[in-house]
């Protein structure tokens, strides 16, 4: 019995000694990501951790998992307030899921400030979002401008979407409808990703290409299968453009190779940014701005080389933690 | 009874208590070092009222079904789809919440269906022979994919407010939530220790076979425990969707992992036969406060996992070590 006392013992002081010893800081930043598994999320968590950095505060950041699960995030959320933190910043796992956590902040006194996704109800210091059918406009508006040049506005457009049940989804949707139909190009075609892989992605833009023979392009509202439909097109040797929304360094690579016709990229680092200096103005007792909009990077082959594109992609895309 | 035979009673009562329990009075030790512990290491907020009221609210949840997993371990069973139960009655629930806006027609939604999911596992595992992790790995998929298909992927909210009363509100400052985990524990251990129901668990445990011989109607008692766990999954998705007041398809993924954590954490043998549901709260309580305890004191998420999946095996691994040593 002693023995393995002493083990559980060793193993708890481990544990223990794992653990980041804060030093004690003036204020406390809790950020609760949704699931760090997706690099979207790890990009904005480093631009917060970066921001606090580089504006020198006297704060510390600790960033929670929810791992894409309601209960967790009110998990952490509590968690966060009995350290007594002083703003939480939440990226909600969905929009149903955030009225609990802005409740137990309210009621803890806590300022909260979301970033991206939003919320159905609750109160809140401010709101950091991308708007997404200004963005979706602005890479389709590129798509008809070259679609009109190489006289394709006879073909018909598709769309591979996320959650048409999702507001950023519908905003995405409308975006680009309005901006390809002003030059003539009907949409006929849309399919809803529902595992967000490139497989599926893939299997769809093969379908699509199939039912439509002379399809022009593709719109595809987010990074990773946007990479699946750039492939699928490849293979079939068709030349059918393709649009994205969201990026991951390899889509940034496919638009310099030519593959990917152009992408409307947000900038998730940009959004933690925006997030700690609404932090920062609490703190200082300074109005808040409610909605702080955060524009899309409209990335094309024209611009790419450009360095002021290379430089912003760096530092509000997809920074490194300093 | 004379003063001298009360004292030898009660200390030959405590023997047998702590040679039945040795594994669970150890893990409550190590529970107690380790919250000794924590309580200097993520002082001041571990050991704080409000701060242990969190970590009890987290754990309902995984409290309530471990019970329902307990009693299927001790059957040599397993359930691996009480998180999809869980997702799809919480979420059946919830849309008749926003449909309708009755509370007690919800609430009777979500048991019913969480009950004859365990039906279809019981059915499956006690009458047609399938091994349970194989029907329970299957329902997991199905009920899961269900949850899908009648949600379309969204997410509900808006319910009435009084729903909000037992995953928040307290009589006399305590939850809700915590005198119902209390009162379906001692329930739970009631039935699992004084009744013919439970013995018959722990023997069909321990040699289904000769329970058979002996005459007893071994398919029955193989049913029930599916059935009480998918009814207590049942529950545990209206104190869940109670809590957040709002159901989503995602909800419980993680809690087949928990539930059976807990369970064996707490001393329960996963070949049947042996095990208690005070073993199991003594896991949940561990469980849940590890994670806490990692939160409180800023480690990185990504370790978390490493942290917590270490505690299982050092936890197994005393275990396997004590019985090595009496085995010798």
């Amino acid at each position: 019995m002693k023995k393995y006392l002493s083990v559980s013992v060793l193993c708890l002081l481990l544990i223990v000694a794992t653990a980041v010893c804060s030093a004690a800081a003036t204020k406390k930043i809790a950020y609760l990501a949704p699931g760090l598994d997706l690099p979207f999320w790890r990009y904005l968590a480093n631009g917060i951790e970066n921001h606090v950095k580089d504006l020198g505060l006297d704060a510390t950041v600790q960033v929670y998992d929810s791992k894409n699960d309601s209960s967790i995030q009110l998990q952490n959320a509590q968690d966060a307030i009995v350290k007594q933190v002083d703003v939480i910043i939440i990226s909600p796992t969905d929009s149903s899921s955030c009225p609990a956590v802005l409740n137990a902040a309210e009621k803890a006194g806590i300022p909260a400030i979301i970033a991206d996704v939003g919320t159905d109800s609750g109160k809140y210091a401010a709101f950091v979002i991308t708007p997404n059918e200004a963005g979706a406009k602005e890479v389709a508006d590129y798509l008809a401008k070259t679609m009109v040049e190489k006289k394709m506005t006879d073909r018909p457009a598709a769309q591979v979407t996320i959650s048409l049940a999702r507001n950023n989804g519908k905003a995405r949707s409308k975006g680009f409808t309005e901006a390809v139909e002003a030059v003539g190009v009907k949409v006929v075609d849309v399919r809803q990703l529902e595992k967000y892989t490139r497989a599926e992605a893939e299997g769809f833009a093969q379908d699509l290409m199939t039912a439509h023979q002379n399809l022009g392009a593709i719109f595809c509202h987010t990074d990773e299968p946007t990479l699946g439909v750039v492939k699928a097109v490849q293979s079939a040797g068709k030349d059918v453009l393709v649009i994205g929304f969201d990026a991951t360094p390899e889509t940034i690579d496919a638009v310099r190779d030519g593959t990917l016709l152009a992408v409307a990229v947000q900038q998730p680092a940009f959004m933690g940014v925006k997030a700690v200096d609404a932090a920062v103005a609490i703190f200082e007792g300074k109005d808040v701005s409610e909605q702080v909009d955060v524009p899309t990077l409209l990335v094309t082959k024209d611009n790419i080389n450009d360095k002021s594109i290379a430089d912003q992609l760096a530092a509000n895309v997809f920074p490194d933690k300093k | 009874m004379k003063d001298g035979e009360k004292l030898n009673f009660i200390r030959e009562n405590f023997r047998w208590g702590f040679k039945n329990y040795t594994t669970e009075f150890s893990m409550l030790v190590i529970f107690i070092v380790f919250f000794a512990i924590m309580s200097f290491a993520a002082a001041p907020y571990f050991s704080r009222v409000n701060n242990i009221l969190n970590v009890i609210s987290q754990i309902a949840v995984t409290a309530i079904i471990a019970i329902g997993q307990t009693y299927v371990i001790i059957t040599a069973g397993i359930d691996l789809s009480v998180g999809s139960i869980l997702a799809l009655s919480g979420m059946l629930g919830g849309m008749t919440l926003f449909y309708q806006q009755n509370i007690f027609v919800a609430m009777a939604v979500a048991i019913l269906t969480a009950a004859a999911a365990g039906l279809f596992n019981g059915l499956l595992v006690g009458v047609a022979k399938i091994p349970a992790f194989i029907v329970t790995l299957g329902t997991m998929g199905i009920a899961s994919s269900l949850t899908y298909v009648i949600s379309n992927g969204n997410s509900y909210a808006q319910f009435p407010k009084v729903y909000s009363a037992l995953g928040n509100d307290a009589l006399f400052g305590v939850p809700y939530y915590l005198i119902l985990v209390i009162l379906l524990f001692v329930i739970g251990s009631f039935v699992l220790v004084k009744t013919k129901l439970g013995r018959m668990l722990y023997a069909i445990g321990s040699n289904e076979e000769a329970v058979r011989l002996s005459g007893v109607n071994v398919k029955l008692y193989i049913v029930l425990p599916y059935v009480i766990t998918g009814f207590l999954t049942g529950i545990a998705a209206i104190v869940n969707s109670s809590r957040l007041m709002a159901v989503d398809p995602t909800m419980g993924k993680d809690l087949q992992m928990d539930t059976l954590a807990a369970v064996v954490i707490g001393g329960t043998s996963l070949a049947g036969g042996r095990g208690s549901l005070f073993g199991t709260a003594i896991g949940v309580l561990l469980i849940g406060f590890l994670r806490n305890s990692l939160n409180l004191l800023g480690v990185n998420p990504f370790w978390q996992g490493t942290a917590v999946g270490g505690v299982i095996i050092v936890a197994v691994l005393a275990e396997r070590l004590r019985t090595l040593r009496q085995e010798r």
